[in-house]
């Protein structure tokens, strides 16, 4: 199992809200949230991105196999690298000034995937099928300022294509999208899937692709240090 | 290093492209070193004793007003944040964007020093120092005041906070790159040695300043 969260608390200021949560998921798997608003979706996905720390518990990633780590001895469970993880968030990671092309070329050379392409597609190339595969090809040269809400998600949506990782986290991934960008998204995250990726994805709308587990999330109002009663 | 040159070449086509930034400190700049000599009266004197420490905190001034923009529109989007997932740890991103700030704001300021020089009645062949001095102190600027734009990323009126955090540890380049330029104009003690010590400020502010930088992004964006 590559991917194991165990006995996971996370906090919000003083407020507990995922308490002691167990999960664990091999590749190819995916994993949906739900739960209402403010349940605490976003901030586990940010605790799995690296962005919370845990209040206790922990998030690791083994990337060869390996038995059950030691999850007393705290170098025994590392959390995931930074570099296995696609994160896509509320914001879309977009600099507004920017064209289209200009957005992609630089996370393409962000995360050096320009230079380090071993298949005979150059740089260039692979930015083009990216850029086919979320049709930005005719918005190429427009700065991301001006794209509608949905574009601007595909744009944002781009950058999972663009350098290969094992690990994707989708918050809200369908926000503003119609639904062929929709549906251009779940053929996206299938081919992942297929190709022994991870998912996690929190969404009110059916993404549209079988999730292997599902985690309702119910509101927790437990406060987090047990002096605050 | 991609990665890193990848980010240079992106913060300086943006602040080139969204130009705000660099027209302000220039601006700015130029307009208050041009109403200095009227507030002070026609004695061109006094305009030459004073015109190294006046073009110096314009100087600083100006660079002040533009720090804010190192890290904020890359925050806000939320560029910085997917930053942390890339393969350049978090001191090299905060390296390359005050290196990318001191480009297309210190170099422009600097090599601006002239005119200004001129405007305060200065000679020509004493211009060069100006811009040198000027040349090996801003990077320092840049750099602390990196620091003090990761701090104030989340606050809702962080621009103004800045300067009362920052403008405190400018006064070490403040007083030797005054030295240095007095100390050439008025042949009055050793400029070189000031001229030493202001690169020593600079060359400590880049080998220290992204891991105070680095430490302030991870703590805004948890």
């Amino acid at each position: 199992m590559p991917l194991i969260i165990k006995k996971l608390s996370l906090r919000r200021g003083s407020r507990l809200l995922i308490k002691d949560l167990s999960i664990s998921l091999d590749k190819g798997q995916s994993l949906l949230l739900t739960g209402p608003n403010g349940v605490g979706k976003t901030t586990l996905i940010r605790a799995i991105a690296g962005f919370i720390p845990p209040h206790s518990g922990h998030i690791t990633y083994l990337s060869t196999p390996q038995p059950e780590p030691d999850f007393e001895n705290h170098n025994g469970a590392p959390p995931p690298e930074p570099e296995l993880i696609h994160y896509i968030g509320h914001k879309n990671g977009l600099r507004t000034s920017l064209t289209v092309l200009e957005n992609l070329e630089f996370w393409q050379g962000f995360y050096g995937t320009a230079s380090s392409n071993t298949e005979t597609n150059t740089a260039e190339t692979a930015l083009k099928v990216v850029m086919k595969t979320f049709s930005l090809t005719t918005l190429m040269d427009i700065p991301a300022g001006y794209l509608s809400a949905g574009q601007k998600r595909r744009l944002g949506l781009a950058r999972l294509l663009l350098s290969k990782r094992p690990l994707w986290l989708l918050d809200e991934p369908t926000v503003s999208l119609d639904r062929l960008s929709a549906e251009l998204l779940a053929k996206t995250a299938e081919e992942h899937l297929k190709q022994g990726g991870i998912l996690i994805a929190a969404t009110h709308i059916p993404l549209g692709i079988p999730f292997t587990k599902e985690i309702e999330l119910s509101p927790n109002y437990e406060p987090a240090y047990a002096d605050q009663i | 290093m991609s990665a890193f040159y990848a980010l240079l070449k992106r913060d300086i086509l943006l602040s080139l492209r969204e130009g705000g930034t660099i027209g302000i400190a220039l601006g700015f700049n130029l307009i208050v070193v041009s109403i200095l000599p009227l507030g002070l009266g026609p004695d061109m004197n006094l305009l030459n004793q004073i015109a190294p420490g006046a073009l110096w905190v314009t100087l600083l001034l100006s660079l002040l007003l533009s720090l804010d923009r190192i890290f904020l529109n890359d925050y806000e989007e939320g560029t910085l944040e997917l930053m942390v997932h890339g393969p350049l740890p978090l001191e090299m991103v905060g390296v390359a964007k005050a290196l990318a700030h001191w480009l297309t704001v210190g170099v422009p300021l600097s090599l601006m020093t002239p005119v200004m020089g001129l405007l305060m009645n200065l000679s020509p062949e004493q211009f060069g120092i100006l811009t040198l001095a000027a040349l090996i102190g801003t990077p320092a600027l840049s750099f602390i005041g990196a620091i003090g734009a990761a701090l104030t990323l989340g606050l809702k009126r962080g621009g103004l906070l800045l300067p009362l955090l920052i403008l405190p540890f400018f006064i070490p380049t403040l007083i030797f790159g005054v030295s240095a330029t007095t100390g050439f104009l008025f042949a009055s003690g050793n400029f070189e040695s000031s001229l030493a010590l202001l690169a020593a400020i600079t060359l400590s502010a880049i080998a220290l300043a992204p891991f105070p930088i680095a430490w302030a992004l991870r703590f805004n964006l948890s």
